[in-house]
């Protein structure tokens, strides 16, 4: 029986064929204009399977933007709030403590971290009935209990898959409960890791993590490198937070 | 409560198909975040509205269709490895609009795949080109070719449809291939726009 040389093309342009087979099938292609026209055409058949599976996706994407699910915001916008709060709590001060007072709460560095700090949206929404380490922290995460999801955050390893998230969100946690070095170790984790997705809040958060140390320098020259990258997500915000570090209330209260 | 998607749940959700692929499609494009991150990225660069719509998509199709054919190997989050095919894609249409341009430094890429085809969306008559060699193909030469060229195997492939045994899978797919392979011969219109 003559032999199905159309069998061998695959094999032959993903060289897998055995040496004597490949000289075999080479002898066959210079015999053979038929298979010659079939090898030159496969790579299109390919890519023309190819192509549907991508016209599908696309279709199913074009599908799913015009019925989009609920948006989750990527960040809570809480600043406004905590601003009015700052600013409510500030008049009530100035009534009753006096001007400076209010003013070297919301002006020293602490108090402008505080000002601007807010909690990065995990993104998800999971349920109790999510039993993983992970996602048991990030639901933690998401209560705003921090000292439990630090816990989580840090019993991750690096072998897991989400130990570089899990440290950004640990990074978040402690910043949130005040414990600034182990904020920073974890923020500097992320940081070594240069996660795309990662790099500018990770960015954003050690700067926060300096200002609420009342390291000014460190803070300044971290705000100053976001705002220097106009593309760059918090670089709005690194200025206004750098404009508050530029006040003359700053200077006295710091 | 709304399905949890995680990595592992997004990459089982897009090779589990049907209803699951399309709600983990619909989860990273409007509700996980990243699409933000990519148009601002293309925005602060001059990129158009529509121009980042349009990258976006594509680095949508390029992850999925990587994620199907087991080219993305979770070494990173999806969202990092979505953001860096996304920026790839802008990058080499900056390069090919902009030859001068010099942003472009492939060193600086953490992108996990710079080979990554680019899937772009066909116009409808092209579409309907490539529709009707399909569709002549026959629903189950076609079903067994796209689970193929889905890097399922043999295997796999046999259970996904009636078939008896790997063997007759192997057997089916090279006379299916070699149906759409005539096919592509005999339609010089499509030669021209796989060519493309």
């Amino acid at each position: 029986m003559e032999k199905n040389y159309f069998e061998w093309i695959e094999g032959y342009l993903n060289d897998e064929l055995s040496v004597a087979d490949r000289n075999e099938f080479e002898q066959a292609l210079s015999d053979s204009e038929e298979l010659r026209g079939q090898v030159e055409v496969y790579p299109l058949a390919e890519k023309l399977l190819d192509i549907a599976l991508a016209q599908e996706i696309h279709d199913i994407i074009d599908q799913v933007k015009e019925e989009p699910g609920t948006k989750v915001v990527p960040m809570k916008k809480r600043s406004n709030v905590r601003r009015l709060m700052a600013l409510a709590a500030s008049l009530l001060l100035l009534a009753t403590v006096g001007f400076g007072w209010m003013m070297s709460g919301r002006y020293s560095s602490e108090g402008i971290a505080s000002t601007y700090f807010e909690q990065y949206d995990a993104g998800v929404l999971l349920g109790d009935g999510d039993s993983d380490v992970y996602s048991q922290a990030i639901i933690a995460y998401q209560k705003e209990d921090y000292a439990t999801a630090a816990s989580l955050f840090s019993s991750i390893t690096p072998e897991d898959g989400n130990y570089i998230t899990a440290n950004f969100y640990l990074g978040v946690s402690k910043l949130s409960t005040g414990e600034l070095t182990a904020a920073e170790t974890a923020f500097n984790i992320v940081a070594s890791a240069d996660d795309p997705q990662l790099r500018e809040p990770t960015d954003w958060y050690l700067a926060m993590t300096a200002l609420s140390a009342g390291d000014d320098v460190e803070a300044r020259s971290r705000l100053e490198a976001i705002t220097a990258n106009s593309g760059h997500y918090y670089a709005t915000k690194a200025q206004e937070v750098l404009d508050d570090m530029g006040t003359v209330w700053h200077g006295w209260f710091k | 409560m709304k399905a949890v998607f995680t990595d592992d749940s997004i990459i089982t959700n897009i090779l589990g198909g049907g209803r699951s692929r399309e709600q983990a499609i619909a989860y990273l494009y409007n509700e996980s975040g990243i699409k933000d991150e990519v148009m601002k990225f293309i925005r602060s660069r001059s990129g158009s509205q529509e121009a980042a719509e349009d990258i976006f998509q594509e680095g949508m199709v390029s992850l999925v269709m990587n994620i199907q054919k087991g080219k993305f190997k979770g070494e990173g989050s999806i969202k990092g490895y979505l953001y860096g095919i996304c920026r790839n894609i802008w990058f080499k249409k900056a390069k090919k609009e902009n030859p001068g341009h010099d942003e472009w430094n492939p060193d600086q890429s953490d992108a996990p795949d710079l080979k990554t085809p680019e899937y772009h969306l066909f116009n409808q008559e092209k579409k309907n080109v490539i529709l009707e060699v399909l569709g002549k193909l026959g629903e189950k030469c076609k079903q067994l070719l796209l689970l193929w060229r889905m890097s399922y195997s043999m295997k796999e492939i046999a259970e996904r449809t009636d078939y008896k045994s790997e063997g007759v899978v192997r057997k089916k797919k090279h006379q299916c291939m070699k149906g759409l392979v005539a096919m592509v011969q005999e339609n010089p219109e499509l030669v021209k726009i796989l060519k493309e």
